[in-house]
């Protein structure tokens, strides 16, 4: 990949595949970079055109060199833009200057070949609530999902159920059944927690890598799996995710999709998985450069 | 002395709150009162009540007021209010299934059965209780079985103006310029500046207008305005220069496959919408085959059947701004009780699911 640079545009150092790549830098055949959403905040400089006929993303960083969208592919690994980045200016500005910066991120980004830079606002991949992620997967065959309910508490159908979890339609992380400390007269997420072991999986570009439970999956339900995880992929089209599955002998219960790698982590061969996976996925994305 | 907390807050966005002015209607009534609060009586079987089209939004939003105004009881339009979410009128999901439920008269609470969402934006801030509450419920209609109007899904792209502009309109515009030999629809030239010292990069030749990124409406300004601002200001945040282009302006509503055209014959202001010859817009009829089909496909890219599209024609060309995926049509086509208008017709057919493209 001659004379091209990759950028990996994040919202933090520590973030799980943006870190793993710059700690291992030195084993991607071209220069990998590290630009954070604040860097491109605070200290770039940026002069951009786009006409019918031409595209130039041109960010000036304080040491006068240029990072350009003809010199550099661009790896999307922002999962959030904090408002915390916007601290410091004044109070009515706030909110207007984060719309405009996001607004800016989803173009710039989108205008450099890439990958994980479709999203309007600049992130990585759009955010899917629990029941949006249910909805989207309910179809697959030989995958069930939780029951739920989400609105007014008066009519939840499911009270009673045993081992329902209260919580919000956003939280990918919270799967312990708990009683429902919410008001009356206000609106209440809940579901079925599903039965059986929770399978956790991390897939990056169409591979996976099963970070927990592993040794007890007989080759049937790891084919079950790979079946699965190839259909979640033509539903949902994200890069990287860790999944979270529910096994009971063969039945196999989505849970959810969390953009954030968490669990993965801790294996051993995650490191090794995320630099062959990224190198390939760079590799086709370099290929196909106009 | 100030301060070191309160000079770390002293950043400022290049266009001032001045220039950022509030969309009339399109905010929460924080005066409404919710006269007929819902009854809830979970053991009781709701009745259903079947209506071709909900029309949902904030309780002073122009659009749904003449719309309101406009159709009749017959019509089986409803009209819910986000003001009284969760107090006349709820919704709940039960496993992949929304429903509706709305308190009808004191004695009645219903199941809203309805073919179609028409959905009005709201202008919230994340201070705003309507933050979550607005937040979770377009968040729910993503499982709305029926057809949309303004589908909350299908606005997303607005939310950054260039984005837009790179994507659905400059693909319509090159696909226009293949199909017909004239180029007569461009995206004309935009700039993204950050640092002041990168102002002086812009042909000093031509003339800018200066105007937002984001969906946050601002009023669009020249130099005769912006060069009298805090220039320093354009070191704490990337802001959108557009070359400007001399003309009438156009504003187009693509609804279901039919166009409707105004245009602006003169302005004082560089912004046609604040400025004082707004109503008086005339009709525009005489566009050709490629400017329909451009307007066509730019819907069908933003995958959105009702939008607004903003041009500037010079001549024989016209100059693409921007695609409104939630246009304020009534300012364009108001009812008055007088004037038949093609597009309330069509748009009423819509709703009610008679229109031809349904």
């Amino acid at each position: 990949m001659d004379n091209l640079t990759v950028v990996i545009a994040s919202h933090s150092s520590r973030e799980a595949i943006s870190h793993c790549m710059m700690k291992h830098a030195a084993e991607y055949p071209y220069p990998l970079e590290l630009v954070l959403v604040q860097d491109i905040l605070n200290e770039f400089d940026v002069f951009d055109c786009v006409s019918d006929e031409a595209l130039s993303i041109e960010w000036t960083k304080p040491n006068g060199e240029i990072i350009s969208n003809k010199n550099a592919i661009l790896f999307n690994r922002i999962l959030c833009v904090s408002s915390d980045l916007f601290l410091n200016f004044v109070a009515r500005d706030r909110f207007y200057a984060q719309r405009e910066f996001e607004a800016y991120l989803g173009f710039s980004l989108n205008a450099f070949h890439g990958i994980s830079n479709k999203q309007a606002r600049g992130l990585c991949e759009s955010i899917l609530s629990l029941p949006q992620q249910w909805h989207k997967v309910s179809d697959i065959h030989e995958l069930t999902v939780p029951r739920y309910y989400w609105g007014m508490r008066p009519f939840n159908t499911m009270v009673g159920v045993k081992n329902l979890v209260y919580s919000e339609v956003y939280n990918v992380l919270n799967w312990r059944a708990c009683a429902d400390e919410g008001h009356f007269d206000e609106p209440v997420f809940c579901f079925e927690k599903p039965r059986g072991e929770p399978l956790f999986l991390c897939v990056i570009h169409g591979a996976m890598l099963i970070t927990t439970h592993a040794a007890s999956l007989s080759q049937l339900l790891l084919e079950k799996i790979k079946v699965i995880i190839h259909q979640i992929n033509q539903r949902m089209e994200y890069f990287a995710y860790e999944l979270l599955l529910f096994i009971q002998d063969t039945h196999i219960v989505f849970g959810c999709i969390n953009l954030e790698i968490i669990h993965a982590l801790q294996h051993p061969d995650f490191e090794a998985f995320v630099i062959t996976t990224t190198k390939d996925a760079l590799k086709s994305c370099y290929l196909s450069k106009p | 002395m100030l301060s070191v907390e309160t000079m770390m807050k002293t950043k400022e966005t290049f266009i001032s709150e001045r220039y950022r002015p509030d969309v009339r209607g399109s905010f929460i009534d924080t005066d409404h009162d919710t006269y007929i609060p819902l009854s809830y009586d979970a053991s009781a079987i709701l009745a259903p009540l079947e209506v071709n089209a909900i029309c949902f939004g904030p309780r002073k939003d122009n659009v749904l007021i003449h719309l309101e105004h406009f159709v009749c009881e017959d019509d089986g339009v409803l009209f819910l209010y986000y003001e009284d979410l969760f107090k006349r009128w709820s919704y709940f999901c039960c496993s992949g299934e929304l429903s509706i439920v709305y308190q009808y008269d004191s004695q009645r609470t219903v199941m809203v059965r309805a073919k179609l969402a028409y959905i009005r934006g709201c202008m919230v801030t994340p201070e705003s209780k309507h933050w979550l509450l607005l937040g979770d419920f377009y968040n729910a209609m993503s499982l709305w079985q029926g057809r949309f109007l303004c589908n909350p899904l299908a606005q997303l792209s607005n939310e950054s103006k260039l984005f837009q502009l790179r994507n659905s309109l400059l693909s319509a515009s090159k696909k226009a310029s293949f199909a017909s030999e004239d180029a007569s629809i461009r995206i004309g030239n935009s700039y993204v500046i950050k640092g002041l010292r990168n102002l002086g990069r812009l042909e000093s030749a031509r003339a800018y207008v200066v105007k937002s990124l984001s969906g946050v409406r601002s009023i669009a300004v020249d130099a005769s305005d912006y060069a009298t601002w805090n220039l320093d200001a354009l070191n704490h945040g990337p802001v959108l220069f557009q070359e400007k282009v001399s003309g009438v302006d156009v504003r187009v509503h693509a609804l279901n496959g039919a166009l409707y055209a105004k245009q602006s014959s003169t302005k004082a202001a560089v912004d046609y919408r604040y400025d004082p010859h707004f109503y008086t817009l005339s009709d525009m009829k005489d566009f050709n085959d490629t400017f329909a089909q451009f307007c066509m496909d730019v819907c069908w890219l933003e995958h959105n059947n009702l939008m607004g599209i903003d041009f500037i024609k010079s001549k024989d060309t016209y100059t693409v701004l921007e695609a409104n995926p939630c246009p304020g049509w009534s300012a364009y086509h108001p009812y008055n009780g007088i004037d038949q208008d093609d597009f309330l017709e069509h748009l009423l057919d819509s709703l009610k699911g008679m229109s031809q493209d349904d």
